[in-house]
Order: C-alpha cells, then structure tokens, then sequence
C-alpha cells in the first residue's frame, strides 16, 4: 500500500509539470483584455 | 463510570465543529447556485439545524439510539424528550462521557444529513414541501440506518459493519436519496452557473475544518484514535483535492478551483467511514479514488438527464460508497483494535460485509425516499410554480433577496 500512495503522488507531480495550461476560453481572454 | 474531562472537553468541542458544517454546506451549495436562489440556499441548511436540533431531542434520538425494539431496525420511545438520557456515561455508546455529550455530538450528524440532499433539488422546491421532506427523511431513513449501524442491536452492527464516522449513515443514505428526489422532482427551468466561486470556496473550507470534529470526533476520546482519524481525514481530502484538480486538468485543459474544492469534499467523504480504521496509506489511496469516481461520476449527470444541481450524488454517494468499500479494503486492527481487517490484511470477509451494508443502505434509502417525495407530491406538491421559480426561490419564498447591488 505504501508502493501505492508515494506512486499516486508522484504521478501527480508528474502530471503537473507535463501537462500544459490550455489557452483561456474566448470570452474569459476578452474579459482579460477588458480588465487590462 | 467516571466522567473524564478530556474525553467530554475533546467531544463538546467536536460537536461544536460539527455544527459549524451545516452553515458551512450553506455557503458551499450558495455559491454554486445563481445569484436569485442564494439565501433559500443557505436558508435550507440554517433551517434543518434548527428543526432537527429540535426533533433530535424529542424523538429522533430514541428512534436511532435507545435499546432495539427486538428486529435490529429500530430504537425504541424510551428515550423520547431525553427521558433517561442523562449525565451518566452510558457505556454501550462513550464509556467515558456524559451520555448527554454524546448524544449532542451525534445531534449534530442528523442535522446536517438532511441538508445534503439539499443541492440536489436547489432551485425548485418549494420551502412548505421541503419543511416536511426534512422532518420525515430525517425520521423514516436517517434516524433507522443511525440505529442499524451504530445502535446498540443494530442488525449492521451486529453484522460488522464498519462505518467510523457515517459513510453509510451520512452520505449513502443522502447520496442515493438526492439521487432518486432529482429524478422525481425534475430538471430545473433553467440551470445556473455558479454566482459566487468565494462562497463555495469559503464553504469547503469551513467544511474541511469541521470535519475534524466529524471524524476525530467520532473516536469518542482525546488519545491516539482521534489522532489517527484527524491525520487521515487531511490527508485523504488533500489527495482528492489535487487529484480532482489534475483530473480537470487533463480532461478540460485548465486546473479547476472549484473542482479541487469539490475534490477535497469528496476526500472527506471517502474517508469519514474509513477514518477510525485505516492508516496514512491507506488515506491517500481513499483520496485518489474519491478524486477519480467522483469526477467521473459528476461527468455522468448531463448524460443522465438527472438534474441533480449541485452533484450531491457524485459527491456523497459515489464518495461514501467507495469509502464503505475501501474500508473492506484498507482497515487494520493495527490502527483500532476494536476495528477488524479488510481484504488487503487477511481478511475478505469484511469486504463483503460492507457490500451488504452498502447494499442495504442504497435500497432503503432509495425506496423510502420514492415514498416520501411521491406522497408530498401528490398533497402540497414539492415544486414552486413556473412563475416563482422564475423569479427566484429568494424573492417568491421568502420576500427577501441576497444583494442590494444598487
């Protein structure tokens, strides 16, 4: 079970760091842009 | 039997924590409704606090805890206005607190199991429909399931059922029940997006807070057992919360806040049964699991057409669902020896028999939850007309609206 736990965790990390941030929707960039 | 301090101080507190929680739902449902329905929202979970703080003590107590009656399924009237139920430890309960403490701090879980099932019918019921859903749910599930699990003869407890601090009894019983009132009582007019993230946010966070009391509570002494639970308990809403958060991530692109606050609850959730049982291990794998089913379950309900509007279920049954089976899985005599192992130490047993009272708490719930909606149905009617859910549940209920923005 401790395999498990330190092996779940680590996934998380790694999925944190490789996955990428997906361009914010149209309409939240135009209320962005608004804002600025 | 003596009285100890620390024991009574630890659970007072405790009971106090678990209060907290039921304002605490308000504001977590509040936030994910729109801005017209916000104060019936939290009137829901204010509302049931008084109420069942009320029949708690007149009855619902009795029903759930006084000697079984002889089948295993209920309390008896003995108790009734806390007749009998006095500052004396009661040693089948808390050997080492006033019998009065400890049905305090058990008031506390029947308040807020009522208030759960609140998200799933939001901004359509009407306030006269729902006044009488509570007191009878409260009364015909809450109060038997309480006593099949953790009353003296209870046919579960007899059983071996292990739920440390009410997988079955708090969240199966509201998860399935939610289930079954958003199917009956319909989809909303028109479906809201969430008017206040903060709110929600603030919410959970009271939430987590109070579950400490919830959980570490339940161990019924200030000693290692509530430290146990209170470690597990972060622990497992920690894991959920950010595997919730990467789950969202990878399925819609971006990190969810509201998810990782959704995530969290269910980690709660998952491991309320599992608390008093299992060790850190064992929490963090109840974390991911509740952060995985729950997400998956909550991506069931626009497929189902079921407009249960705040995910009670995915969040409460499917979390306390996996938590009652996970304690079959992960539990260890080495954390409590009162407790009993699960699969992964020896013992496959125990697995099955928290199936059957999953099994058991699913069937009930469902089916007197059908009764209860279909004969309030038929009298007063549950919904608000078209008209007063248009408007709002805050003005056409109750006269009175959130914000004065102007």
């Amino acid at each position: 079970m401790d395999v498990i736990a330190f092996g779940a965790f680590a996934l998380l990390v790694a999925a944190w760091v490789l996955l990428p941030l997906r361009a914010p929707a149209i309409e939240h960039a135009a209320q962005l842009d608004e804002a600025a | 039997m003596d009285v100890n301090t620390g024991d009574t101080a630890w659970l007072l507190i405790s009971a106090a924590l678990v209060m907290l929680m039921t304002p605490a739902l308000g504001f977590f449902y509040g936030g994910l409704v729109g801005k017209k329905n916000v104060l019936s929202t939290l009137t829901h979970s204010f509302f049931i606090l008084c109420l069942i703080s009320v029949q708690w003590v007149l009855w619902g107590y009795s029903l759930a805890f006084s000697p079984d009656t002889g089948a295993g399924l209920i309390g008896g009237l003995g108790w009734i206005a806390l007749k009998g139920v006095g500052f004396a430890p009661n040693p089948d309960y808390a050997a080492t607190v006033p019998h009065q403490a400890f049905m305090a701090f058990q008031m506390m879980f029947a308040v807020i199991t009522p208030a759960l099932i609140t998200g799933a019918f939001a901004e359509r019921v009407s306030f006269k429909a729902y006044v009488i859903f509570a007191l009878l749910w409260s009364t015909l599930v809450y109060d038997p399931i309480a006593h099949w699990v953790w009353g003296t003869g209870g046919w579960l407890h007899a059983l071996g059922a292990l739920d440390f601090a009410g997988g079955t009894v708090v969240h199966i019983s509201s998860g399935v029940s939610a289930l079954v009132a958003a199917i009956l009582i319909g989809r909303r007019l028109k479906t809201s997006e969430p008017h206040d993230a903060t709110m929600t946010i603030l919410g959970a966070s009271l939430l987590w807070f109070g579950w400490f009391g919830f959980n570490a509570g339940s161990a019924l002494t200030a000693g290692g057992l509530a430290t146990s639970a209170f470690v597990v308990t972060n622990t497992a809403a920690a894991m959920a919360g950010l595997t919730w958060l990467t789950v969202s991530w990878i399925h819609r692109g971006r990190p969810s806040v509201l998810g990782m606050a959704a995530g969290a609850v269910a980690g709660l959730v998952a491991i309320t049964p599992a608390s008093g049982f299992v060790d850190v291990s064992g929490s963090i794998i109840i974390g991911l699991g509740a952060g995985v089913l729950c997400y998956l379950g909550m991506q069931l309900r626009p497929r189902l057409k079921v407009d249960d509007a705040l995910d009670v279920w995915a969040v409460h049954g499917i979390g306390g669902t996996w938590g009652a089976i996970a304690t079959g899985l992960f539990a260890t005599v080495a954390i409590n020896s009162a407790g009993a192992d699960g699969l992964f130490f020896g013992n496959p047993r125990q697995l099955l028999t928290q199936a059957i009272a999953v099994g058991a708490t699913w069937l009930y719930a469902a089916v007197v939850t059908v009764v209860i909606v279909k004969v309030i149905d038929v009298t007063i009617g549950m919904r608000v007309r078209e008209h007063e859910e248009s408007l709002g549940l805050d003005a056409s209920q109750h006269g009175e609206i959130a914000y004065q923005l102007d």
